[in-house]
């Protein structure tokens, strides 16, 4: 298989009605929703901390950082573990869907439509039987929430 | 045993070895007819010599073999000690030093020039009194450079790269006032064009002023002789400048045919041998067998006490279910001071380079000073000594450097003419406290107050409530410092700053006692311990806090009438003393409404002498409680030092009170 046609696994969630894509590599596992500390000071984005099996866990929210409305978590609500470097941080999204396998050549830069927030974070677009899935980067996520 | 093992034994003994040494030399210096003194150093070298050259080290058997013969010299009676004999000693224990840290990097020994101190040590062995004329400038000139192989293979790699060598050799005029400083000068000069790979004296001891007006430089350039020589001659305070370029005849090294290749194989097998000995070495601590033996009593009492509880399962009895539970706790409590224990090692290991540090600044900053160290046997956490060495060493710099007077100027003063640098360590409570203090000329409280104002860290309004601890600690501030004139030492303005971020990286707090003309004092006060604390768990609107017992001083009621404000800050009158008031509700921007109430509860901490008051809503209890890191996306919030999580799995954050007062 060609370097470009090669398949990458992505997670994808929703939030709203729109769906996004995270690097599976990037994902330690994915829990359900749990009580949440609040920690003062601590970047808006930054919702606290959780106790992730005996292990205290940043938690921030991807509805904060792609810029939506705030919701109550419900039964659907899940925290995406994420790890890069020596960074690890749970995401809480709406709902995760399923996993994808897409090949690299599909994987389109559609960035210039997005508004400031997300042009930040997301590193590319892939269409989904007729919808548009936004891949979310997260080395740039995590670099750009600890500056 | 394999081979790894040998090697980590060996690191481990030449270690000790090497302290054993310093620390012995020291001693020498004082007591130079101490007769077991100098059978202890000829022991330690002797030992080393037989170590290293059982391990294949050449370098460093060899050189422990040189200093071996002085010392038996010296222990027959046949010579005095002399300061040129210590500094000869010395001179070599550092090259010993960096042997051994070579091998501990890259698991073989550096390719040090041994040859100048082995020839120097056995100058003194051949004719204590003479000059020995062997590596005199002149002489080295006529018979050639002596390079080592590995100079030899630089050089060879820089002509194949287009670089041309030279020998430059450097006199200086007679009046010429800061040598050093005009040799830096001159090396910056030939850096420029390319790099200097060998200099006689070495760049250590032209650093360190140890030559007389000449000296002599290889190195490697990529421009023309004319331009450099050119360059050169702009420089002042020069009496002559002689460059030459290097024929391959020129230099006489040691054998060249055959050791560049086998130290190509000897660089190949490094890399595996360095990770194997880094894993092992410099984290490992000797544990006193009756420590360990406590902490297996402990365990094997905490099986006893499950099988209990197992029992009860099975029988519902309430009472009996009471007391284990209390035995349980007991027992939990023990062995987490048993662990703890294990992990403490004497704050010894740390203090006991310091004599050799201060030693060395008293001489290049020209001043007289004694060190006394007390509680050196002061037990602390494996983790403070491996952080605390570096701020203590900045901190007895600036004692020599900016605290202790010259001696001339401390007799006109009526102080004896030899400083005092003071180090004590002990325990208070659940503390350990360092302190570093001098009795030179103490630190200008106006002066820093005044450069604080220049710096705009402090309005001129408000520099006039501030107390003068507040003032001091200004000293603390990055790019802060009153140093007039920039030495070598200290006085960059760098340093204070990192001195209180790596201590409170610890859990620690900094204090200063200064008056001028008596001295200085910097209290450093360290948790003993860094992963379980005594905590008291507090409620504020919704949320719990726990704030660490140690920087509690009391807890009190008020009647919320009683808070004073100035100037726009509340205060409370606590014991006739007015201390700041802080609402941790607000501080810690809790969400929902706040609480009025008539008397107001609030926590009276203290961060080193500093006191202030958290209100509080509500008391939960104390508790011991585990220390966890937030993680790194949350490691910029400075008023939480970490979380931990209740028995009922709730996450409760710890309030730093260093931060927040």
């Amino acid at each position: 298989m060609s370097e470009s046609g090669q398949l990458k696994q992505y997670i994808a969630f929703e939030i709203d009605d729109e769906i996004y894509a995270i690097d599976v590599l990037f994902v330690e596992s994915i829990e359900r929703m749990t009580q949440i500390t609040r920690v003062p000071h601590s970047p808006p984005e930054v919702l606290g901390v959780i106790n992730l099996r005996g292990d205290v866990m940043p938690v921030m929210s991807a509805r904060r950082m792609l810029g939506y409305e705030e919701k109550t978590a419900d039964d659907a609500t899940r925290i995406a573990i994420l790890r890069y470097d020596e960074c690890r941080i749970g995401m809480i999204v709406d709902r995760v869907t399923e996993i994808l396998n897409i090949p690299q050549d599909e994987v389109l830069w559609g960035g210039e439509a997005l508004d400031e927030k997300r042009k930040v974070v997301i590193s590319g677009l892939i269409n989904l039987r007729d919808k548009p899935v936004m891949i979310v980067d997260i080395p740039r996520t995590l670099e750009w929430l600890l500056n | 045993m394999d081979n790894e093992q040998y090697m980590k034994l060996f690191i481990e003994e030449s270690k000790e070895h090497l302290q054993n040494l310093n620390n012995n030399l020291l001693v020498l210096e004082q007591q130079p007819d101490n007769a077991d003194v100098i059978n202890e150093i000829f022991r330690s070298a002797h030992t080393l010599k037989g170590m290293a050259g059982s391990m294949g080290f050449k370098n460093m058997a060899n050189l422990a073999h040189a200093m071996e013969n002085v010392l038996d010299k010296i222990r027959k009676g046949n010579m005095d000690v002399s300061a040129d004999i210590m500094d000869a000693l010395f001179e070599a224990l550092d090259i010993l030093d960096g042997l051994l840290q070579g091998i501990i990097d890259k698991g073989m020994e550096d390719f040090m020039d041994i040859n100048d101190i082995s020839a120097k040590l056995q100058g003194l062995v051949d004719d204590s009194g003479s000059k020995d004329a062997d590596h005199s400038p002149q002489k080295l000139e006529r018979e050639g450079i002596p390079l080592a192989d590995h100079h030899l293979h630089v050089m060879e790699e820089a002509v194949k790269n287009g670089f041309t060598p030279y020998y430059i050799e450097v006199r200086l005029k007679e009046t010429c006032l800061m040598k050093a400083a005009r040799a830096y000068i001159i090396f910056k000069a030939i850096e420029n064009f390319g790099h200097i790979i060998y200099s006689n004296p070495s760049a250590q001891d032209i650093e360190e002023e140890k030559f007389d007006l000449s000296f002599s430089v290889v190195a490697v350039c990529k421009a023309e002789l004319d331009t450099i020589k050119k360059e050169l001659d702009s420089i002042s305070e020069i009496e002559s400048i002689d460059i030459r370029e290097i024929h391959p005849d020129d230099i006489h090294g040691h054998s060249q045919s055959k050791k560049p290749q086998a130290q190509e194989t000897d660089r190949t097998a490094a890399p595996q041998i360095k990770d194997k000995i880094s894993r092992g070495t410099g984290r490992s601590i000797r544990v006193n067998i009756g420590r360990l033996d406590r902490l297996m009593n402990l365990v094997s009492e905490l099986i006893i006490i499950k099988n209990r509880l197992q029992d009860l399962q099975r029988y519902g009895d309430t009472a009996v279910m009471a007391e284990s539970l209390e035995y349980l706790g007991r027992v939990t409590g023990e062995l987490h001071d048993a662990v703890m224990k294990v992990r403490m090692i004497p704050i010894q290991v740390v203090f006991e380079q310091f004599p050799r540090t201060v030693r060395n600044l008293a001489r290049s900053t020209g001043k007289e000073v004694k060190l006394n160290i007390f509680g050196a046997e002061t037990e602390v956490d494996r983790t403070i000594v491996d952080e605390i060495g570096e701020p203590l060493i900045h901190l007895i710099r600036n004692a020599i450097d900016h605290g202790i007077e010259p001696p001339q100027e401390r007799i006109a003063l009526g102080k004896p003419s030899a400083g005092l640098v003071e180090l004590k360590a002990y325990h208070d409570g659940d503390s350990v406290v360092i302190e570093v203090s001098d009795d030179g000329r103490g630190i200008d409280i106006d002066k820093v107050l005044k450069r604080a104002i220049e710096q705009k860290l402090v309005s001129r309004e408000e520099a006039e409530t501030l107390s003068q601890q507040e003032i001091l600690q200004f000293i603390f501030e990055a790019g802060f410092s009153t140093a007039e004139k920039v030495t070598d030492i200290s006085g960059r303005g760098v340093g204070m700053d990192v001195v209180k971020t790596k201590i409170e990286s610890i859990g620690g707090v900094v204090d200063i006692d200064s008056r001028p003309n008596h001295g200085t004092r910097f209290i450093i006060r360290l948790p003993l311990t860094l992963s379980i604390i005594q905590a008291l768990l507090v409620s504020v609107g919704q949320e719990v806090y726990a704030i660490p017992i140690g920087s509690i001083k009391e807890i009190i009621e008020i009647p919320a009438k009683s808070i004073k404000l100035v100037r726009q800050k509340e205060f409370i009158d606590y014991r006739g003393l007015l201390i700041p008031f802080f609402r941790l509700a607000k501080v810690l921007e809790c969400p929902g409404e706040v609480k009025a109430d008539d008397v107001v509860t609030a926590v009276i901490v203290k961060k080193g002498e500093r006191l202030a008051a958290l209100s509080v809503d509500e008391l939960i209890g104390q508790q011991e409680i585990v220390i966890k890191p937030l993680g790194k996306a949350l490691s910029k919030i400075k008023i939480v030092s970490g979380a931990t999580i209740l028995g009922d799995g709730r996450v409760v954050l710890i309030l730093d009170v260093n931060h927040l007062i």
